[in-house]
């Protein structure tokens, strides 16, 4: 058990459990590098979670809070996972609320993009593992529309939080319920002194400016 | 007297050399060819009206120096290549050579010389569009080129590159036998002078930059994906042996292997430059029998090289079986990744700072003549000019103040190799 004082649903503690389930790495020789296009010292790998029971367990149980919180459990008939991280994420929602399940192809496969039962006026909440810049997003939720679904709300364990995806998500009309950031695994880091100094200072210089950082490294940057 | 006063001759041997090579669209300089022998032959006349000593060496490319080093024992060299892509700029290489060029000029005018002679190489061959095959000229001085390089073919007229390399006056008989062409030991540095053939200095406003390190790759030139040709109509699904769709199957999972990669932090680009079905036998109505394309990775790192390069061919592998095809390979032709002289990135760093240039230091996404110096042990540096649009098209465009910065620090630099450190008044 790590030693750090966080009340349990925050995002630094959340942000922990990211970071003892071995989910981030931090390099400073070669960036990662995302398919939008940007350039990154961190990587975020939520793909391993599901491997750990009592992490995921407290993920899906912090996420219901996070949700009925933020009034996304209202009137909600479905949860939908994104193809392909999301699909186990959103089984566990799913089965927690004992609501029906569904989940969103990253592309159509034959005419169905939508696998499992999707009723007219559905409210149904989006469920991915994480969100960089959002644009796998946009096109879940358009998919879920376009077979008649209402998507208000969309649940992710880890947000990017610094790639301008929130101006996506407005165009978009979707609510945005994250469990932890990169400030969070950051605050985490520093209080437990994960990582080593240097790889907490290129993280900082990349929160700071994300931009000038991933122009910098040969990523794209904002215009 | 600067050498920034040598700028009117600069745009003379730029405007010159584009006019006898342009093809309508861009320039085209044939390696071991019309347009880049016209380039020499331009160049040589060039150097006697300005004094210089110019002669071939074994393997067609054209040296300059000052007259009086012709037979000093050790020297720097500087240069680049004078070919071009099809329909190509005219900055790629030639911009290092008209550099080198001009530090010779100001030596010759001013009465100074370096402490270091200095020597410039008009490199052939360096482009892998013509032949198949990229660094002909340097890599036959290194005696890296065999009998079956020799043996590829020029796209255009069909010519064998032994005949081409002969028909420049190079001595085929000793690149075939791989002989080291000249004398290694005398030449203490190579540095490079060369345009960003990428958009990074562009995008973060440097006019000059140095370069750590060049990404070497691995490449066929030619894979064939063998199914079975059939009336398109007839078969079903499940019976079709369809090239097409198996090359196309092999370039997705590719492309998703590439993600991932670099997801993780790896350094990788992919490419298929070349992709057909044969146009004698190809129809609408016709499940294609055969496709044939090419294939390159290029990365920092011969790891990852080695790696993507597995991956393919476990890849084919699965699609063979898969989809009932077969991948034939021609040779796999690798280039090395090549990592610069910490020393001369100092000496070129410290050149552009002490005259005010913004610089940094970045690594080179396209390969260049350097990396064969620097692979056979020869201390080798190269400094990037800025340059917009990219390279291997006509829409290069190279600052001609950017380009004259780049002259002084390549000068400042190369004045200050050799052992004695200083410059010599001539005698």
């Amino acid at each position: 058990m790590s030693s750090y004082d966080f009340s349990p649903d925050t995002g630094p503690a959340i942000a922990a459990q990211l970071i003892d389930a071995g989910c981030v790495t931090v390099r400073s020789d070669e960036p990662f590098r995302l398919p939008s296009g940007w350039a990154s010292p961190v990587y975020m790998d939520c793909r391993r979670l599901i491997s750990f029971p009592e992490t995921r367990r407290a993920l899906v149980a912090a996420g219901v809070r996070r949700l009925d919180a933020g009034g996304a459990l209202s009137g909600l008939t479905a949860v939908a996972g994104g193809e392909s991280s999301g699909i186990a994420l959103a089984a566990w929602i799913a089965d927690a609320l004992n609501l029906p399940l569904q989940y969103v192809r990253k592309r159509g496969m034959g005419a169905n993009r939508v696998e499992g039962v999707v009723l007219k006026d559905m409210k149904v909440l989006l469920v991915d593992d994480m969100m960089a810049a959002g644009a796998s997003k946009a096109g879940f939720v358009s998919a879920l529309r376009a077979r008649g679904a209402r998507v208000h709300d969309l649940f992710v364990v880890f947000d990017y939080g610094i790639l301008g995806a929130d101006s996506l998500l407005n165009s978009l009309d979707l609510r945005l319920h994250a469990l932890a950031n990169w400030r969070d695994v950051l605050a985490a880091a520093e209080a437990r002194n994960d990582f080593g100094r240097d790889a907490r200072i290129e993280l900082a210089q990349f929160l700071e400016n994300p931009s000038a950082w991933s122009s910098a490294h040969g990523g794209i940057g904002r215009a | 007297m600067t050498i920034s006063t040598l700028r009117p001759l600069a745009e003379k041997l730029f405007s010159d050399v584009r006019d006898l090579s342009f093809d309508g669209v861009g320039v085209t300089r044939e390696s071991y060819g019309k347009g880049e022998s016209a380039t020499a032959d331009y160049l040589r006349e060039f150097a006697r009206k300005q004094g210089l000593a110019v002669h071939d060496d074994r393997a067609a490319n054209v040296v300059f120096s000052l007259p009086q080093t012709v037979q000093a024992k050790a020297v720097s060299w500087t240069g680049s290549h004078i070919d071009s892509v099809p329909q190509g700029g005219n900055f790629d290489g030639y911009a290092g050579v008209v550099a080198g060029l001009l530090c010779l000029i100001d030596q010759k005018r001013s009465g100074v010389s370096y402490a270091q002679p200095l020597e410039v190489v008009a490199f052939r061959g360096e482009e892998s569009a013509w032949f198949g095959k990229a660094y002909m000229g340097s890599g036959a001085l290194f005696g890296k080129i065999s009998p079956a390089d020799l043996a590829l073919k020029q796209r255009a007229t069909g010519e064998t590159m032994a005949e081409a390399m002969r028909g420049c006056g190079a001595d085929v008989e000793a690149i075939a036998a791989q002989q080291l062409l000249f004398d290694k030991a005398r030449v203490k540095a190579f540095v490079e002078l060369h345009i960003e053939q990428g958009p990074v200095m562009i995008a973060r406003q440097l006019p000059l930059a140095v370069v750590s390190g060049i990404r070497g790759n691995v490449r066929h030139n030619r894979i064939v994906c063998h199914g079975d040709a059939q009336h398109s109509g007839v078969v079903p699904r499940w019976l079709r042996h369809d090239a097409m769709f198996a090359v196309a199957d092999l370039i997705m999972r590719l492309d998703e292997h590439w993600r991932v990669l670099l997801e993780r932090g790896t350094d990788l680009v992919v490419t298929t430059g070349i992709v057909g079905t044969d146009p004698a036998e190809h129809s609408i109505s016709r499940i294609p029998g055969h496709v044939a394309f090419s294939l390159e990775a290029r990365s920092k790192s011969n790891d990852t090289l080695e790696a993507f390069y597995q991956l393919m061919q476990a890849e084919c592998a699965a699609i063979g079986r898969e989809r009932g095809v077969r991948f034939e390979f021609d040779r796999r032709l690798l280039s090395e990744p090549a990592t610069m002289d910490p020393a001369l990135c100092n000496l070129l760093s410290q050149a552009c700072t002490e005259q005010g240039t913004t610089h940094e230091t970045i690594p080179s996404g396209a390969g260049h003549d350097a990396s064969l110096f620097a692979n056979a042990g020869i201390p080798s540096g190269m400094l990037f000019v800025r340059n917009q649009n990219g390279s291997h098209n006509p829409h290069e465009a190279m600052d001609m103040g950017d380009f004259m910065l780049g002259v002084q620090a390549l000068n400042t630099a190369l004045a200050r190799l050799g052992p004695a450190g200083s410059s010599n008044a001539p005698a």
